[in-house]
């Protein structure tokens, strides 16, 4: 279980970074934020993928764990990508209606 | 051609010469030696594309393994006295 | 700086062009590798449900007695959870090569298994060091293609430029080259930790092949010792010529498990058994520690008494953990199969680098040019490599269930069927226009994956739904996957099909957005 919560957070810590860029804050947000939240979603971002190599190593020691984040850090990503370019059928609606 | 071959030679000179001269204990250090020579291979390889002609490339590989090749004859001269 | 990037950019386009096929085939199978030992379970669906074999290894001791008294050296690989057979090896002085004879036994029973013969998830293990090759050429050739995926790696990042602005983007719906640019990127840079390290440490497993300067500097070309030195590998003693019988193992396993403190034997190397010069190593088992060389006890083989305990250290560590990131043996299931996701990772991102390389170079249809010679056989090339190799597994697969079970050469008979197909398939993509030979081998790919499961269930293995229920999860998790894999090829033969269909319309959503079309001069401006 912890492994799923380790990925959780790294998935969100990844989605913070993502959204705290300018080119993918329009895919998932409908208006700008402002320089004080990219700033924090852009910490709140290293902090999770920070907890997620924490949790890692509370699973599996200091010689696994690490390796254990990477690939969990790659899964994070990729289902990052995965949604922000197929996202959630209301959205895609919504872009379309915009585009 | 001189990426190819030429990087194999340094790498295998720098392998050597991490082999013999580096001051732990001898399998310790081949296996140091043997271990960065990977990198060095890789590394020399994006060096002699870097460089702006081949006959630069070659000069610059050809001094580099001379260097290498230098201390190893000179720790085995050593070793001999 | 700007030339330097053009001479990196024109590096990593041929480079990996070059060994991009060979690449892709390595990482595939490397890639299945990480469940080599869960493929040969499901490939010998005879095994019974794995029990408890507490004296397998005085079973196959008593074996080894029996079949190979005046061998070398006698190897014995445990059952352990993945693999519930006892692997026996025999080295033999002046044997002929292949350098050893193999035996399986049942565990339980200590007597040669009756499963079918086969070479398993072996086959895609060895084959993605040594392509099947005789003596070391594979070895050499996988070398220097891994190598080569390493300059390609590092002129590929540097040629990058918006690693980070580009970390999350992808657009499928974009220009061909745009997209497959995209996946690429994402690809790489997503995994490249694992792409780096992947790489290296398989460089690392061989290196003494390829590096032997080191050793010959320090040790003036006497390998043997230095392998010895840095225990690397123990050369067996000279034979003393005076029989003695073996010490009992029992005891000996017991004071091993309590310098141990309980971790579980793995292997049992026993050097000049029958001599009085006999010597009997144990190894803790492989899944125990992150790096692949583990504490080892060398016992006096005739008297039992202690020889070496030995815990690897400072740089012998370091290879060693190396090796072992490399081969992943420690990783428990979550972790194996992260691994398998960033292998196919790297297999995809080799593949769409490929298809990138085609992709840029089509000739445009305004212009009425048509592809090159050399166009062609990359196309064709990719075709065979990427939708062909899988074919080739699966057909593997079958011939695992159709090759009748007393065919003798059986297991050679399966890797022809492996061979056979991928012919097959190069054959065809280089006979058929591009586009349907891709479409058609990914719909044959999807038909042959995704009926697995029922041919296992008509020809004598545990059926899906057994498995299931029964919590065999080897098994079941062989057939969900081949199912999934069987969807994810259904799924691109979709794409295809779709394409095909309407592939004018493509071509103007292509073109109509400025500011694709600007990304794609960006991109041109950068391959120059």
């Amino acid at each position: 279980m912890i492994e799923l919560g380790a990925f959780l957070t790294a998935f969100a810590g990844f989605l913070s970074l993502a959204l705290a860029m300018r080119r993918h804050e329009q895919q998932l947000c409908h208006h700008t934020l402002s320089d004080l939240t990219r700033q924090l979603l852009r910490l709140a971002g290293f902090v999770g993928l920070t907890a997620s190599l924490a949790l890692c190593v509370a699973r599996s020691g200091w010689a696994v764990g690490p390796v254990l984040w990477l690939g969990l850090l790659t899964l994070a990503a990729l289902s990052v990508v995965a949604l922000l370019t197929w996202p959630l059928q209301g959205d895609r609606s919504q872009r379309d209606r915009r585009g | 051609m001189v990426a190819v071959f030429g990087g194999y030679a340094l790498a295998a000179a720098v392998g050597a010469c991490l082999a013999v001269l580096l001051p732990i204990t001898r399998s310790d250090a081949v296996l140091v030696g043997t271990l960065a020579s990977g990198l060095v291979y890789v590394a020399s390889v994006i060096w002699v594309f870097a460089a702006a002609s081949v006959r630069r490339a070659l000069v610059r590989l050809i001094l580099s393994v001379a260097v290498l090749g230098g201390g190893i004859l000179l720790s085995r001269l050593a070793a001999g006295q | 700086m700007g030339s330097f990037r053009q001479s990196m950019a024109w590096l990593h386009t041929w480079s990996g062009l070059v060994v991009g096929w060979l690449l892709f085939a390595i990482f595939l199978t490397g890639t299945a590798s990480f469940f080599r030992q869960e493929i040969s379970l499901w490939m010998r669906p005879e095994l019974p449900a794995p029990g408890n074999a507490s004296d397998a290894a005085a079973l196959a001791l008593d074996r080894l007695q029996l079949i190979a008294p005046d061998a070398r050296r006698w190897l014995v690989d445990l059952p352990d959870e993945r693999d519930p057979l006892t692997h026996l090896y025999v080295w033999r002085d002046g044997g002929r090569l292949p350098a050893f004879e193999r035996e399986a036994l049942d565990a339980a029973t200590g007597q040669p298994s009756t499963a079918r013969a086969t070479y398993g998830g072996d086959f895609l293990y060895y084959f993605h060091f040594d392509l099947h090759m005789p003596s070391i050429w594979g070895r050499l050739i996988v070398g220097a293609a891994a190598v080569t995926m390493l300059v390609a790696l590092v002129s590929g990042v540097i040629i990058h430029r918006r690693i980070f602005r580009d970390f999350f983007t992808f657009r499928p719906g974009s220009a061909a080259r745009r997209a497959w640019l995209d996946g690429h990127n994402l690809l790489a840079v997503l995994a490249l930790p694992f792409h780096f390290v992947i790489t290296y440490t398989g460089l690392v497993t061989l290196m003494f092949l390829y590096m032997p300067w080191g050793i010959d500097a320090a040790y003036m070309g006497d390998r043997q010792a230095f392998l010895t030195e840095a225990s690397l590998a123990t050369s067996s003693p000279p034979a003393a010529g005076v029989p003695a019988p073996l010490a009992p193992i029992g005891p000996l396993l017991e004071r091993a498990s309590r310098r141990w403190d309980g971790d579980a034997l793995g292997r049992i190397d026993v050097h000049r058994p029958g001599d009085a010069n006999a010597l009997i190593e144990l190894t803790v088992s492989g899944s125990a520690g992150l790096a692949h060389r583990h504490r080892q006890i060398t016992f006096d083989g005739v008297t039992g008494a202690l020889l070496i305990d030995s815990d690897p250290g400072g740089a012998r560590e370091v290879y060693a953990v190396l090796y072992g990131l490399h081969l992943g043996r420690f990783a428990d299931p979550p972790l194996r199969w992260l691994y398998f996701v960033s292998g196919l990772a790297g297999t995809a991102m080799i593949g769409s680098g490929l298809v990138l390389w085609v992709a840029k170079r089509r000739p445009k249809p305004v212009e009425g040019g048509r592809a090159s010679f050399g166009h062609r056989l990359v196309e064709a090339l990719n075709i065979a490599a990427i939708a062909g190799l899988p074919i080739a597994v699966a057909s593997f697969f079958w011939a695992n269930r159709l090759v009748p079970v007393g065919l003798s050469e059986r297991a050679d008979w399966e890797v022809g069927c492996f061979f056979a197909a991928w012919a097959v398939t190069a054959g065809h993509a280089a006979l058929r226009p591009p586009a349907r030979a891709w479409l058609e081998q990914f719909t044959i790919a999807t038909l042959m994956f995704a009926l697995l499961p029922l041919l296992n269930g008509l020809t004598g293995g545990t059926h899906l739904v057994d498995s299931l229920s029964q919590g065999r999860w080897v098994l079941a998790g062989f057939d969900l996957a081949m199912l999934a894999t069987g969807f994810g090829f259904a799924g691109v033969a979709s794409v295809l099909a779709r394409r095909a269909r309407a592939p004018s319309k493509i071509r103007e959503g292509a073109g109509r957005s400025g500011r694709e079309r600007m990304g794609a001069e960006a991109i041109e401006r950068r391959s120059r």
